[in-house]
């Protein structure tokens, strides 16, 4: 039994109870009684961009994704000069972004972005950022004799991204849903990536882990307004936990293994959901790895689809992983390994990857008569938008 | 929505003034029942909206303006269908998808005079939630007459898509633009200054049974942050030889033994080249040119021996 992240307690005891976890922080207007111990609400980590400027800092941060009840209803914002805190809150409603103006350049300062429910509790934190206002740098005029000397260097503009992967995963960045930069996790699961030579304006980033077994997280998607001449450092990703089953079929009684891959000894969460949703919780070993033999014949025949999140500390968590489905039935059948690499859906041409060519290829077949099942992903007897909405949700660039 | 809310309403007064026979405390506790019912739909609902944003408020009957199709995703989504209709001493004469959410175009914007439907289709990977997603940016200008324009969406379609496994349509909300134009004001165009190429590319060759008869196509896309891209053009074998050309391209030389040259050349003229390496060089004897060294080197010998 561990913390749902109220208590500060070591120790714990058992009683039963029907009732939301954490009294009056759900906004849910339905409810499911089911048993287990793991019913608690959570909500994703927001990431956070900070690009500096003339006695200013802009932030941005991603949506933080409230579940099992909790709904985010606003942002607020800790701003301090030294690491860690203390922290001088700032109350912003539902936005998404904030200008952090009056700072001193040549100042360090940090900030952590805080989601709140509807009654004003703290339900997420970001990592913390730090940043340091500068004075713009103006460009000299032209020279007025020859003779050389001197120079000026324009200031770059670019972006870094920064946070947690799996240990020794490969991460993988997208600018505009285009690869930009592969690079690994080292053995802590940090990673961090530069990218430079970027123009100003509006920017669709993902990220996305690949773990040893070629098998990949969702898409962290985040958008964002890149300034010319500035560099925005954007931290506290976590990528979401690889997943995987050991078995296509499995007799019902039996056990079907479900893992993957998130940051080493990290809490993960594993949700089955069939009629009736399960959780169980596992952690992962140094490597990052998790397993969990779930026995069948908690439900009933027929398909049934897992999924799984991990959270550091209590403190970093991350979004689900990709939902994939099993089914329960009267035999057991092993899933032919190696597994992963190819996507479920969306890989037209057969190279694991969903992206470009891929679009190329249904894009060719859209609107017309008698298109290949293959591209029909969604078996309606023609290519629509829906099969290209299904293609962006398996895209890997 | 605001058809739901209405109908609603029409159901909570027909049963307050309604159904005679009904006991008061029965029809107290259903309308109390559907009053709650209805808050909390309207309270939980959770939709996409789509909008328009005026560059300003009132436009004058001179000169040209701006106006973006936004969106506003309390859940992410992922694929869009959107039907402009424009109404009113209006006309679109350009579209700036600069800096737009959707990163793959299945349908590029496209204007219909008859119709007055601009309509355009296209995916964002990974998908978008949050406030103020610019889909694209219509510069208009006016007929030169006085009036009202309005720009509204056809319900029909218009479509957006979550980013789930399934392609599940999402609910949208609506909202027109109501544009009154005046007489003596002249709009002012935002000017755009882009000395920037657009973005580094990389095309790819590639083939499938599905399209060209299995043979080899190019693939290629690119942005363009400033004024938006233009126009590619691909040229095969030397960058002279140039077609302006969409992607999938198919492509005339299938020995794959050429370069290809890609350019992406944005709404300011500014131009972006990509190369493919061939994929199957040609043998060294296939070059004329190294032909021509040969025998000029055999000429200068024989000349050198003969006048020895």
């Amino acid at each position: 039994m561990f913390s749902g992240g109220y208590s500060t307690s070591s120790s714990y005891r058992l009683f039963g109870a029907i009732s939301q976890i954490s009294i009056g922080t759900s906004t849910a207007t339905n409810f499911n009684l089911n048993s287990g111990f793991l019913y608690f609400p959570f909500a994703s980590s927001p990431a956070v961009s900070a690009t500096v400027g003339d006695g200013q800092v802009s932030l941005s941060w991603s949506i933080s994704q409230g579940f099992l009840g909790w709904n985010v209803s606003g942002y607020n914002i800790g701003q301090s000069t030294i690491s860690g805190g203390p922290y001088i809150y700032t109350s912003l409603g539902n936005v998404t972004s904030s200008t952090r103006t009056g700072l001193t350049n040549g100042t360090t300062y940090y900030f952590v972005v805080r989601a709140e429910d509807a009654f004003g509790n703290s339900i997420a934190t970001s990592t913390e950022v730090s940043a340091t206002p500068k004075a713009a740098v103006v460009p000299p005029t032209t020279p007025v004799s020859p003779g050389g000397g001197g120079g000026y260097a324009a200031p770059a503009t670019g972006v870094v991204f920064s946070g947690k992967a799996y240990p020794g995963s490969n991460v993988i960045l997208l600018k505009d849903a285009q690869l930009a930069v592969k690079t690994i996790a080292g053995p802590d699961s940090k990673f961090e990536i530069s990218l430079s030579g970027l123009a100003g304006g509006d920017y669709n980033f993902s990220l996305y882990g690949e773990d040893k077994n070629g098998i990949r997280s969702p898409l962290f998607t985040f958008f964002l307004t890149i300034t010319s001449g500035a560099t925005t450092n954007i931290s506290g990703i976590f990528i979401a936990p690889t997943i995987a089953v050991d078995k296509k079929e499995v007799k019902r009684g039996d056990n079907i293994t479900i893992f993957g891959q998130s940051a080493s000894q990290a809490d993960i969460v594993i949700s089955v959901s069939s009629e009736e949703e399960f959780f169980t919780r596992t952690i992962s070993d140094k490597d990052g790895i998790y397993l969990y033999n779930f026995d069948t014949s908690l439900v009933d025949y027929g398909t049934h689809h897992t999924k799984s999140k991990a959270s550091i500390a209590e403190q970093l968590t991350s979004n689900w992983s990709y939902l994939i489905s099993f089914k329960v039935g009267t035999q057991s059948v092993a899933v032919t390994f190696p597994i992963g690499k190819a996507p479920e859906k969306g890989d037209l041409n057969n190279d694991k990857r969903v992206n470009i060519i891929d679009f190329s290829i249904a894009a060719y077949w859209y609107k017309r008569e008698s298109p290949p099942a293959a591209i029909d992903f969604n078996g309606d007897g023609k290519v629509d938008l829906v099969d290209f909405s299904i293609m962006a949700y398996y895209w890997t660039g | 929505m605001a058809t739901e809310k209405l109908i609603w309403l029409i159901l909570v007064l027909w049963l307050i003034i309604g159904p005679d026979k009904m006991n008061k405390f029965k029809k107290f506790y259903i309308v109390l029942l559907i009053t709650c019912y209805w808050l909390l739909i309207t309270a939980t609902a959770q939709a996409a909206r789509l909008y328009f944003e005026s560059q300003e408020a009132t436009v004058g009957t001179s000169g040209e303006f701006s106006v973006g199709v936004n969106i506003d995703a309390d859940e992410r989504v992922n694929a869009f269908s959107v039907a402009v209709s424009i109404s009113g001493p209006l006309i679109p004469f350009d579209i700036n998808e600069a800096n737009s959410v959707i990163n793959f175009w299945v349908e590029k914007p496209n204007w219909d005079k008859t119709t007055r439907l601009l309509t355009f289709s296209g995916i964002t990977p990974g998908g978008f939630q949050g406030e103020k997603g610019r889909l694209l940016v219509i510069k208009f200008k006016t007929e030169g007459e006085e009036g009202n324009a309005v720009l509204g969406f056809d319900k029909k379609k218009t479509k957006v898509y979550l980013h789930t496994a399934d392609g599940a349509e999402d609910s949208l909300e609506l909202t027109e633009l109501h544009l009154p134009i005046i007489k003596g004001k002249e709009n002012i165009p935002v000017a755009i200054f882009d000395n920037d190429p657009p973005e580094a590319f990389i095309p790819e060759i590639s083939q499938d049974p599905s399209i060209f008869d299995n043979k080899y196509f190019l693939v290629f896309a690119t942005q363009d942050k400033g004024s938006g891209i233009d126009h590619y053009e691909v040229c095969e074998g030397n960058k002279t030889k140039c077609a302006i050309a969409e992607s999938p391209y198919f492509l005339q030389n299938q020995k794959l033994d050429q370069k290809i040259f890609v350019k992406a050349i944005d709404k300011n003229g500014n131009e972006k080249m990509a190369t493919v390496e061939p994929r199957y060089p040609m043998k060294w004897y296939k070059f004329w040119w190294i032909w021509g060294i040969i025998i000029l080197g055999i000429v200068a010998v024989f000349i050198t021996k003969k006048f020895k």
